[in-house]
């Protein structure tokens, strides 16, 4: 108690040290000798509340389940008109660990991920970006950290693909402007050439990429091993009542995925793929103006963000062999490849404005891609006919995947909404067609194993509306952004109210719902007869987080 | 006292007054005069008049000279004539954001330069009206129609005022004042304008080609505050009066380039009074289709307005002398004060909106002959109120080849709240090319 006390003392003085000093200078200039260096920042200090209650799974924090605090810096160094340097460090710290550390219920199910949540001080995460960028009229080359933003799509990623999301904070719950802060920055070189115009075309640009290996995952969502036997709930078994398996809350806290169900301890080997040529990633973008529309034209071939379970066979395991099972799983973490064409538009529709008797035309947005050969975990499954152990689980298959956008962006005059000023629309339509994909509950396709209940139907579709509005001088500006998974019925929804108070403070408040998939429910997940019944929960899609439900506070100071 | 202490004493009060008599001299760079007489000469010529001699008969009792504030416009009924309403109320120390004190010099003859001249001459021969009314043809550049007759030849001129061929602001300030006309927020970003046609200073061929018809094209990027640093545009104006704007905009908190409505422009820029229409006093693509206008041209008018000034990069406005032309926030209200004012001739441009979807029923603008730009505006909301009004001086070099933005006034008298536009930076730089005005920009932006 003594030390918490200390440690949160010490963060507010050093926050009133901050913007004490801070409140005396704008955007910093310094004139190093020649070049020139600008420096921005912000501290943020913020509070998150679950008021989803107490989930039956121990899946969540009700009340304070997070108290995020980051410290942002962001210089850019001018050496010459051509010549920039720029660098961000952040350091990711989460305050609940300190408030919460005679809670009973946090210390059980979520003071194991303290070590790799507290704070995110590792070098490589401090250096967020670093990069150099040396530019003429006619090319652009950048060199280093960066993070590059693909695509047109809001709340979904589609196009998107280049650096995967950590998902360690609100899991994928963000709107658009959320992905910056939650993109993982990869090594990279990005140079663009500019060809000049030709025929129709202006404003041309092609774009190559290169990342030499340094592969970065969609959040190190698993743990070495899982207890997952352990799962029980209402239907436990004699002598493990109310004992719910965390392996995977312990990893990540309280964004933690819940941890589904299998009939032994599991073990994940990560397969993890080393900075190397042979682990290059490449792409391209070529930008082409016509005809009042804006086009792109994308090819990547990466790694997959997430990886796939390849099942290896049982083990001997002393922890299994401790609670009285023969040994556990061994699925090995496989990153798989990713290739990808597509193409991103948008244009003005013209005269649409005026028929809606509106001041601003609507612009379409429309993005797409085609990905071959995309590995996923399916349902597929055998066993020893002898043994009767599994000598495959997650059967790994090739499949091809079309995903689209529809979109349109619009600012329209809603009186009821706001009277004086423009309220900002933005609808989308998705489509992910899985053509051929197999049918039937043994084979189907996992959207997110080890989730066997996720599968992708051959037609999966979503739909979002975003709108946004400002009020009193853009000083009070609320948002609210609605997804919806058609296929699960799953959906959740993002509120916010932030707030520009002067030109340092930026306060802000919201709420994020997350509503439960269709089918959702418990079920009995076996063995057979003769034994204790195990129980799962078949969560799909946003279902999984339906307990995270959250208002949060936020204070930012920034300069 | 000794003859060495006296001697010292002397010797300090000599430098306090060498100082003083410097700083005076400076301050009073407000005499705008020219760097080139036969060239006045010639573009007085050119216009039949100087304005200098066409002022003076409205309110002769108000002189150069007098300083008019709060305490005493009251004793110069002729004062209304001078100003237009807007100025004129806040001339009332309880109004909204009350004027600073007037001090009045000596009316100045500003002109452009002699390509402006000779391509002003050129479309006098050619230029004309297209069918549709409003479409300027045959435009060679400089004025589109040195004496316009009408509405539709003098808003001609808004479109195609004097920018210089190329400028860049570093930075362009935007400056928020709350309903008690104190410092809400602030907002700075960069911005730079190319011209494609019509040059007249440096890039006198233009932007060849242009398959495009660029008018020209604006870019910018903010840089302050931190939540919207970052954030870059490129905005098009096309030369052809139905082919609305492109706009293009790098949302840095995306990382994204987003496409935007070329008609979405009548929304105020981040919570400012500055709506995209409004840029550079008028910046409306005149259409004969979308939000079309009545174009009324009224008499000319004598009015009081902001002398101009000149500096130019790596100077501001202080470090130039001009040490009275600032924004003074350090008491209960905030004054923007123009170093001087004098009497001005002013064309006068109604503009009536005949959509009443549009935000503005009528706009009045002053533009001032001598040297092709918009200097003051008032605009009125569709129930005919008094919304929102516009005074500004200028940075004009004064060999009339080169111009930069200064000090504006933004007001809005409906809501009370004012923003102040406040300007450095580069008169026609040369290092402005394309890769300023296209993808290149956005990219290079694009952090």
């Amino acid at each position: 108690m003594k030390g918490r006390r200390v440690l949160v003392g010490v963060a507010i003085a050093f926050m009133s040290a901050f913007c004490g000093f801070w409140s005396v200078a704008h955007a910093i200039e310094i004139d190093l000798c020649g070049p020139t260096m600008t420096a921005e920042g912000y501290f943020r200090q913020e509070f998150a509340f679950n008021v989803a209650g107490t989930s039956e799974e121990k899946t969540n924090q009700s009340g304070l389940q997070s108290a995020y605090q980051i410290w942002y810096l962001d210089t850019n160094t001018t050496f010459s008109n051509n010549l920039e340097l720029r660098t961000i460090l952040r350091l990711w710290g989460d305050m609940a660990y300190t408030i919460l550390d005679d809670n009973s219920h946090f210390e059980r199910y979520f003071e194991d991920s303290k070590s790799n949540q507290e704070w995110q001080d590792d070098w490589n995460e401090i250096l967020r970006e670093f990069y150099v960028t040396y530019y003429t009229q006619k090319f652009l080359f950048r060199a280093g950290k960066q993070q590059i933003g693909w695509g047109e799509a809001d709340g979904l990623r589609l196009m998107d693909v280049i650096n995967p999301l950590d998902v360690r904070h609100d899991f994928q719950f963000y709107d658009t402007e959320g992905y910056e802060e939650a993109r993982i920055p990869k090594w990279m070189i990005k140079t663009e050439f500019y060809p000049g115009d030709f025929g129709p075309f202006y404003d041309n640009g092609i774009e190559l990429y290169w990342n030499p290996g340094d592969v970065q995952e969609f959040g190190d969502l698993l743990p070495g091993y899982i207890n997952a036997p352990l799962a029980a709930g209402v239907f436990a078994p004699a002598g493990l009542t109310n004992v719910y398996p965390t392996d995977i809350q312990g990893q990540w806290g309280t964004w933690g995925a819940p941890t589904p169900f299998a009939p032994l301890p599991v073990t994940l080997d990560k397969k993890e793929k080393a900075t190397s040529l042979t682990n290059g990633e490449f792409g391209t973008r070529i930008k082409l103006n016509f005809s009042d529309t804006f086009m792109t034209l994308n090819g990547w071939y990466g790694w997959k963000h997430q990886d796939v379970l390849d099942y290896q066979g049982l083990i001997p395991d002393a922890r299994a062999l401790a609670q009285g099972y023969p040994g556990s799983l061994l699925f090995n973490r496989e990153w798989t490849r990713l290739k990808v064409l597509g193409f991103t538009l948008s244009r003005e529709m013209f005269g649409v404005g005026d028929l809606a008797g509106q001041n601003a035309n609507p612009v379409l947005r429309v993005e797409a891609l085609y990905s071959f050969d995309e590995k996923f975990n399916s349902r597929g499954q055998s066993a020893d006919p002898v043994t009767g152990l599994p000598t495959e689980l997650f059967h790994i298959v090739d499949q091809d995947q079309l995903r689209y956008m529809i979109g349109f962006d619009w600012s329209m005059n809603i009186k009821f909404i706001n009277p004086t000023k423009s309220t900002f629309v933005s609808g989308q339509f998705f489509h992910i067609w899985t053509p051929n994909v197999p049918d039937g509950a043994d084979k189907a396709l996992l959207q997110l194993a080890p989730y066997s209940g996720w599968r992708w139907p051959e037609h999966q579709f979503y739909y979002t509306l975003l709108l946004r509005t400002e009020y009193k001088n853009e000083q009070i500006v609320p948002s609210m952004l609605y997804v919806q998974d058609c296929h699960t019925g799953a959906a959740w929804v993002k509120t916010k109210l932030y707030f520009r108070i002067g030109n340092h403070w930026r306060p802000e408040i919201g709420y994020l719902w997350i509503g439960r998939n269709r089918d959702h429910g418990t079920v009995n997940a076996g063995p057979t007869t003769g034994g204790p019944v195990w129980a799962t929960n078949d969560w799909e899609s946003f279902g999984l987080f339906e307990d995270r439900d959250q208002v949060w506070v936020r204070i930012q100071y920034q300069f | 006292m000794s003859k060495k202490v006296v001697s010292r004493l002397f010797l300090v009060v000599l430098v306090f007054l060498a100082s003083t008599a410097f700083l005076c001299a400076a301050s009073n760079c407000w005499a705008w005069q020219t760097k080139d007489p036969q060239l006045a000469e010639e573009f007085a010529a050119m216009l039949g008049f100087k304005v200098k001699d066409k002022v003076g008969k409205v309110a002769p009792e108000i002189k150069a000279g007098m300083t008019i504030d709060s305490s005493n416009y009251t004793q110069y009924p002729g004062l209304k004539e001078l100003l237009p309403d807007s100025l004129y109320g806040r001339l009332d120390p309880k109004s909204y954001a009350p004027l600073a004190p007037i001090k009045i010099v000596d009316t100045t003859q500003y002109h452009l330069g002699r390509v402006w001249m000779q391509k002003s001459l050129e479309s006098a021969k050619t230029a004309k009206i297209g069918a549709d009314g409003l479409t300027l043809e045959g435009y060679q550049g400089g004025y589109p129609f040195i004496h316009p007759k009408n509405g539709v030849e003098l808003v001609q001129w808004l479109d195609n005022d004097y920018l210089g061929d190329t400028f860049a602001m570093r930075p362009m300030r935007l400056r928020l004042y709350n309903r008690e006309n104190k410092p809400e927020r602030e907002m700075r970003k960069e911005l730079n304008i190319l011209r494609y046609v019509g040059c007249t200073d440096w890039l006198l061929e233009g932007i060849q080609p242009n398959p495009e018809q660029i008018n020209y094209v604006i870019s910018g990027t903010f840089i302050y505050p931190k939540d919207i640093s970052g954030t870059s545009y490129v905005r098009k104006r096309f030369i052809p009066a139905d082919k609305a704007d492109e706009f293009l905009l790098y949302v840095a908190s995306m990382r994204r380039i987003r496409r935007m409505s070329g008609r979405d422009t009548q929304d105020p820029l981040f919570g400012s009074d500055l709506v995209w229409d409004d840029y550079n006093i008028n910046w409306q693509k005149f259409s004969t289709t979308e939000f079309p206008n009545e174009y009324i041209m009224h008499p000319d008018r004598e009015m009081l307005l902001p002398t101009y000034i000149d500096y130019d990069w790596p100077n501001d406005r202080a470090s130039a002398g001009y040490t009275d032309y600032l924004v003074d926030e350090s008491g209960e209200q905030v004054f923007l004060k123009y170093g001087s004012w004098q009497r001005r001739y002013m064309h006068i441009l109604e503009i009536k909106s005949k959509d009443t979807g549009y935000l503005y029923s009528k706009r009045l603008n002053a533009i001032e002959p001598e040297a092709c730009v918009a200097v003051q505006s008032q605009l009125y909301d569709q129930s005919g109120r008094l919304w929102r009004s516009w005074v500004r001086d200028y940075n004009l070099t004064q060999d009339g080849i080169g111009i930069m933005e200064d000090l504006i006034d933004i007001v809005d008298h409906i809501n009370n709240h004012r923003t102040i536009l406040d300007f450095k930076g580069h008169k026609n730089p040369k290092w402005l090319g394309k890769e300023y005005g296209d993808v290149r920009f956005l990219s290079r932006k694009g952090k």
